[in-house]
């Protein structure tokens, strides 16, 4: 009768910690709508790998040889030998942004840039405290609040943290309605809250359209070369959507290849979710770092409208600013909605999504600015 | 004052955590750098692309105006 109780012997409580923390996983994509298409192909991945003796992961034979599982070897073909599927996932990502907003108000751009210094100060916390920098690195760019690029940079820089980054990354981002209004608060007056942004867009021609997306390439990949996988593959997106001619492509970007990827992506990032490795204390470390990282995100971008505000005739809300991380859409929501909290007649949601597509560019930038920077 | 609890700290750390500490420095400075410039360039040239365009549609617009004008004078 032992072959009954093979596995069951084997369960360990770190195994049912792992059950327990992909159940919570579930119950927040279900329950509370936070990221569900991620969290819950994640945290039932890691019930899945989790019970011993399963054939999802590789086993290791009596005779020592490796038998392929299935989520090691989607692990192994879709993100460990070519980043394929984070990168593919751009090209849905870039053909859903619609940048007419951000080119209508180009000094948007501006806060998108700003609102990535959490990624740099948490890089200087993690070595701080003793991480590694090619560690440090990976878990800074949590603060890029994407996550195709935190699974890129941590998969470049070798990071063997690559499964609590990226479960850190996708919960923070579910997080952004909790994390930033509480934050804005503390950076901004009641006025400053008021500050009304009328919206009279600038006309944007369909060629500007189609011609900026090239040009954020050329200049991306010329500064920030090992940004082109993340931002080149954005760019494409974008440019299927805008050219006009490839509207059926466009939508199967939108909708099929970003749905497939995101499903097959969660489950497969699961495989880095194995007790041995991800019950660690390191694991709780990444998870304040990563709070550090969206925190001064936050509070760089909302500083950096305040500082435009001293040269600038036409104010800017400075809650702007907290959507200039990449956390798209939500962190542009999570701003209207504030604003119209404070004063129900001021809508800031162009201008919060403006900032909001700014810091999607500027974080895959970013991600491959300290790619290049470590590695060199 | 920041700046100074910073290389206080930096000196109470272990040479190999110094290394990291310092290189994350270096990080921060360069990349904070080449973000801003690589947004300021984008900035400029995705405005200058803009203007440009709206001028030439304007004028194109207005030459047409002129055009259908005439056309409607020798009707």
């Amino acid at each position: 009768m032992d072959f009954l109780i093979e596995s069951v012997s084997q369960v360990t409580w770190q195994n049912v910690l792992m059950w327990l923390i992909g159940g919570i996983l579930i119950f927040l994509a279900i329950k509370k709508d936070m990221e569900p298409a991620l969290l819950l192909p994640i945290g039932f991945g890691a019930i899945l790998v989790n019970i011993p003796l399963s054939n999802v992961v590789n086993e290791i034979t009596a005779e020592g040889t490796v038998t392929a599982g299935i989520i090691d070897w989607m692990f192994e073909i879709g993100v460990e030998a070519s980043e394929a599927m984070p990168i593919l996932l751009f090209i849905g990502i870039g053909a859903m942004i619609d940048f007419g907003p951000l080119l209508s108000n180009p000094k948007l751009f501006l806060l998108g840039g700003a609102a990535q210094f959490g990624i740099f100060l948490t890089i200087l916390f993690a070595t701080m405290i003793g991480f590694g920098i090619n560690d440090a690195a990976a878990i800074g760019i949590i603060g890029a609040a994407d996550g195709p690029t935190s699974i890129l940079v941590a998969m470049k820089l070798g990071s063997q943290y690559l499964g609590p980054i990226t479960v850190v990354a996708y919960s923070y981002m579910a997080l952004v309605p909790i994390i930033q209004p509480a934050v804005v608060k503390l950076c901004t007056t009641k006025k400053e809250r008021l500050i009304r942004m009328d919206y009279n867009p600038v006309s944007v021609s369909r060629t500007t359209k189609v011609l900026f997306p090239i040009v954020v390439t050329l200049i991306a990949g010329l500064i920030a070369p090992k940004s082109l996988a993340l931002v080149g593959f954005l760019m494409f997106g974008n440019l299927l959507r805008e050219c006009g001619v490839l509207r059926l492509l466009s939508e199967t970007a939108q909708n099929i290849l970003a749905n497939l990827i995101t499903l097959l992506l969660g489950i497969t990032i699961a495989s880095q979710m194995k007790a041995e490795s991800f019950v660690t204390w390191e694991t709780i470390m990444i998870l304040g770092l990563g709070l550090v990282a969206f925190v001064f995100d936050t509070v760089a971008g909302v500083m950096f409208a305040k500082f435009m505000n001293l040269f600038s005739k036409k104010k800017i809300n400075p809650m702007i600013g907290a959507a200039g991380i990449s956390a798209f859409p939500m962190s542009a929501r999570v701003i209207q909605k504030m604003g119209l909290k404070e004063d129900p007649s001021n809508h800031l949601l162009m201008h919060a999504i403006g900032a909001n597509v700014s810091g999607q560019i500027a974080s895959a930038i970013v991600g491959g600015l300290i790619i290049g920077l470590v590695l060199a | 004052m920041n700046m100074y609890l910073i290389i206080a700290a930096v000196a109470a750390l272990d040479p190999m955590n110094k290394d990291n500490v310092l290189k994350s420095l270096e990080i921060m400075w360069k990349g904070v750098l080449a973000i801003f410039v690589t947004i300021a360039i984008i900035l400029f040239v995705s405005w200058a692309i803009n203007t440009i365009c709206n001028k030439a549609r304007a004028a194109a617009e207005k030459k047409k105006a002129e055009n259908d004008g005439k056309t409607d004078k020798k009707q």
